[in-house]
């Protein structure tokens, strides 16, 4: 019966006619823009309390571990969490300090970190558990960490929140060089090595020819020197052609497919290049990439080093060279040797692997015998 | 008498090693061949996966056939109740590890092949100069991975006895059912953290986390 009433409601409703348009004066267009105007900012003053009251209800400082601040409601993290915070906050105070050297106080330091546990019901007798981490500021981004909330998840969460504070303070040259994030830690050996894969594979000539030597080719493919035509600049028509290749067109554009088909099947270069200039073109070397010069001019300057980049004028390539204590060509040099040793090895099984396995295997070998059918 | 079992053991698995033989040379080079003839080989990374490829190919040939190798001798014994085994005038630890060696000698018969059928793959396709290839590196891989994934077959085999199969099973269940409360309840993946402890230093699958790549940088 309630199904019928509502099929009714629908029907009466399809069959009144549509309102019908008409033009809006401009008193009616001010007014809606006035209106849409003041429920923006009811909204935005809501958020603003909203974490406001969050922020308040915090004590100023709960714990400190170096120069991190840490705000957080005793009964709401626990002992135990409160205790495995600290420590990962002095875990990454001490990161912090071999990145931003004697600017991490002003920096790490300069804003407390609010840590909010919080448990949720997922289903029925199912309870989800995780950290928030976040600034003070309204408009900062939350870190969050899930069970098990490991040192280490913990000392990388605070690390990313002091790398928000970092990038704030960056020049934004440099910053923007890098993707708007800086690092906060000394590279490790992998993204060294995927710096060494992505020097390795990319179609880009520039890299081409700084794998093969060419200083000004590694700056090039690092994105270190001004580019009037990244296309032809950075990419040889082959190149053109791989980029073309890596997307694929809507199939109802007959038009783009024919074209696309020219280009990557019959490779037509002129095709290739009115193509690849229909989409934005990809840098030679990743962010990532870029992050691993960021880091070797980090660890060969020392502690004054971010305090250099902060205080850096110029070109991000002069800034960097500056920050190390070397030339930019050195500083170039230095990265393209220290990349190619990062390359990853499948020549051989390393002889820690050789022993690990003989152990395994002999150990498993007598185990298997002490046991009669 | 070590001559005598490796003899047997030869007699029992020659069928299936001639399969792992021809699969190690014929399969490689096929996959270069077709990947080749999809991809761009200016596109350095479209290599590298085929690369890739062709390494999880070993990877899984070396699991395979040190299974095969493992149980075989085995199931042999025990259709004739161990009669064979136990009347011999050696002990029983002593048997196991002889078969368990002769094993170990039978699987270096595929790793030759891997490493011929990786210079063939190798060779028939174009390779970009910041690519280097790696068949010498990947049967010497493809043998400490075989050796390893051989003596924990192995240790399932003699160690489980006739309940070999129920075991492994039951092993793959619980895992399967670990991660499914895990995911449930909220935590981080718990078969991919025994995964990674397994599969990484000082793990015994280590060997199995490394690089197995047949063209590489």
């Amino acid at each position: 019966m309630f199904a019928l009433g509502c099929v009714a409601v629908l029907l009466a409703l399809g069959s009144t006619a549509a309102r019908t348009a008409e033009a809006q004066s401009a008193s009616q267009i001010a007014g809606r823009v006035f209106s849409a105007i003041h429920t923006t900012k009811v909204v935005k003053d809501s958020i603003e309390l909203f974490h406001a009251s969050h922020t308040i209800d915090l004590p100023p400082d709960s714990a400190t571990a170096g120069g991190i601040r840490l705000r957080f409601d005793r009964s709401n993290l626990g002992a135990e969490m409160e205790a495995a915070m600290k420590a990962a906050a002095e875990r990454a105070w001490i990161v912090a300090e071999s990145q931003f050297g004697e600017e991490a106080r002003a920096t790490a330091g300069s804003e407390p970190i609010l840590v909010n546990r919080v448990r949720r019901q997922f289903a029925p007798l199912v309870w989800i558990e995780y950290l928030e981490l976040q600034l003070p500021e309204r408009s900062s981004r939350i870190t969050m960490v899930r069970v098990p909330m490991t040192q280490q998840k913990l000392t990388d969460a605070v690390l990313d929140i002091a790398g928000t504070l970092a990038t704030s303070r960056v020049p934004h040259d440099m910053i923007r060089w890098l993707g708007f994030w800086t690092p906060t830690r000394p590279m490790s050996e992998e993204e060294w090595q995927d710096a060494s894969l992505d020097l390795a594979t990319s179609v880009s000539t520039v890299t081409k020819s700084c794998y093969a030597g060419s200083l000004e080719g590694c700056e090039s493919a690092l994105g270190l020197t001004e580019v009037k035509d990244p296309l032809h600049e950075w990419y040889s028509p082959d190149g053109w052609r791989v980029l073309v290749s890596e997307w694929n067109p809507p199939k109802a554009d007959f038009e783009l497919v024919a074209a696309h088909d020219e280009c990557v099947v019959k490779k037509v270069a002129a095709t290739c290049e009115r193509l690849a200039r229909t989409r934005v073109v990809p840098i030679p070397l990743n962010m990532s990439t870029r992050a691993t010069l960021y880091a070797l001019s980090i660890e060969r300057g020392g502690p004054a080093a971010f305090s250099k980049i902060l205080q850096g004028t110029g070109t991000p390539l002069q800034i960097l060279a500056n920050a190390s204590g070397a030339s930019p060509n050195d500083l170039v040099s230095a990265w393209r040797s220290r990349v190619l040793r990062a390359a990853p090895r499948s020549d051989a099984a390393t002889p820690g692997h050789v022993a690990i396995v003989l152990a395994w295997t002999l150990l498993f070998g007598v185990a298997a015998s002490r046991r009669r059918p | 008498m070590f001559g005598e079992m490796l003899y047997t053991q030869w007699k029992w698995a020659r069928t299936e090693l001639f399969l792992y033989v021809l699969a190690a040379f014929l399969i490689p080079t096929i996959m270069i061949r077709i990947g080749f003839s999809y991809i761009d080989a200016y596109s350095i990374r479209s290599v590298l996966n085929m690369g890739a490829y062709a390494g999880i190919f070993f990877c899984a040939l070396a699991i395979a056939c040190a299974f095969g190798l493992a149980w075989r001798p085995y199931i042999n014994d025990a259709s004739l109740k161990h009669v064979g085994p136990l009347s011999l005038p050696i002990s029983w630890p002593r048997f196991v590890q002889m078969r368990f060696l002769a094993g170990v000698v039978l699987l270096l018969v595929p790793t030759v092949a891997v490493w011929i059928g990786g210079v063939i793959a190798t060779a028939s396709a174009p390779i970009p100069p910041t690519l280097h290839t790696y068949p010498g590196g990947i049967a010497i891989r493809f043998f400490f991975a075989a050796l390893i994934a051989y003596a924990a077959g192995f240790l399932l085999q003699y160690a489980g006895g006739k309940h070999a199969v129920r075991i492994a099973i039951f092993l793959f269940l619980t895992v399967v059912g670990v991660e499914l409360a895990g995911q449930l309840l909220g935590y981080d993946s718990i078969v991919g953290s025994t995964w990674n402890a397994l599969t990484s230093w000082p793990g015994p699958f280590s060997i199995f986390g490394a690089r197995w790549m047949l063209i590489d940088v």
